[in-house]
């Protein structure tokens, strides 16, 4: 798998478009979990080969390119960004050095596909109940709505 | 477990529900979540209904007497209601509102139905 991170291009000729590209040592691609404000783990791939690709080689990055511990504090500044873009920009450029160099180009980058599939990588990955299949979802859900029945009716006796 | 901690747990299972790729999941968030004796559990799963905006989604919480719009509680339909303003798209809500509203039989269904279009339009 290669090693991937993200990276601003050019911004006179193509401004809002990220790259990805190898690093030949794999420790600079990583940033420590204390280093990382948001304090999560990352395990995501590409998802798609249109935006990102490779700076140095010129190729596209394959589909399912691990996308590596560098990116963490990318993807969760974009996932945030949602909600607070200023904040999460300071967040996101104090963890990574300012790989992202202004605002708008974050605000760019949210508009595009790969961003909302990151973004619902990220809903999904906050909530672990959304690998879990059908069944088990109806059978947890029916036992805790139970639970639930159960201690009110318990309340209702004592008082 | 106490109560937060069963609720936190619902809401984890609801959303999971309400993003589910299967379909089945929204007869399972009406037959559980919609018939939960538990006001938060009712809100919590009308909102993913209205959340995943699809016709058989929406028409859980628009159309059936005592569900989401219509549930008993003040609180539930009115948070029901306040969802659906946030929708970004709310074509399928007007579509099912509109049907709702020529072709339902029961009048208070009706009425209400009459009355959260009214509200959505205007906001």
């Amino acid at each position: 798998m290669n090693k991937i991170s993200f990276s601003s291009v050019d911004q006179k000729s193509k401004p809002m478009e990220l790259k990805v590209f190898k690093r030949s040592n794999a420790k600079d691609s990583v940033i420590s979990n204390s280093s990382n404000p948001f304090g999560m783990t990352f395990k995501g791939k590409v998802l798609s080969s249109d935006v990102f690709e490779s700076s140095q080689e010129k190729e596209k990055a394959p589909i399912g390119s691990k996308i590596k511990n560098a990116n963490i504090a990318f993807c969760a500044a974009v996932a945030n960004k949602v909600k607070n873009i200023q904040g999460t920009f300071a967040k996101f450029k104090a963890a990574t050095s300012g790989i992202i160099a202004t605002t708008k180009h974050l605000e760019e980058i949210m508009k595009t596909d790969v961003t909302k599939k990151i973004i619902g990588y990220f809903n999904t990955i906050r909530n672990p109940r959304s690998f879990q299949s059908l069944s088990k979802l109806k059978d947890d859900f029916v036992a805790y709505n139970n639970m639930l029945t159960q201690n009110s009716a318990a309340k209702k006796q004592a008082v | 477990m106490n109560r937060s901690k069963t609720i936190s747990e619902m809401s984890k299972i609801i959303e999971a529900l309400g993003k589910h790729s299967d379909n089945a999941a929204v007869g399972v968030l009406e037959e559980i979540g919609t018939n939960s004796s538990d006001d938060s559990v009712r809100e919590m799963t009308a909102k993913a209904l209205i959340n995943r905006n699809t016709n058989d989604s929406l028409r859980v919480v628009l159309v059936y007497k005592g569900k989401g719009i219509h549930d008993l509680s003040a609180g539930v339909a009115t948070s029901a209601i306040n969802s659906l303003m946030s929708l970004s798209d709310k074509s399928e809500a007007f579509k099912i509102l509109d049907e709702t509203i020529n072709s339902e039989n029961d009048q208070d269904v009706i009425a209400k139905a009459r009355e959260v279009r009214e509200l959505i339009n205007r906001n």
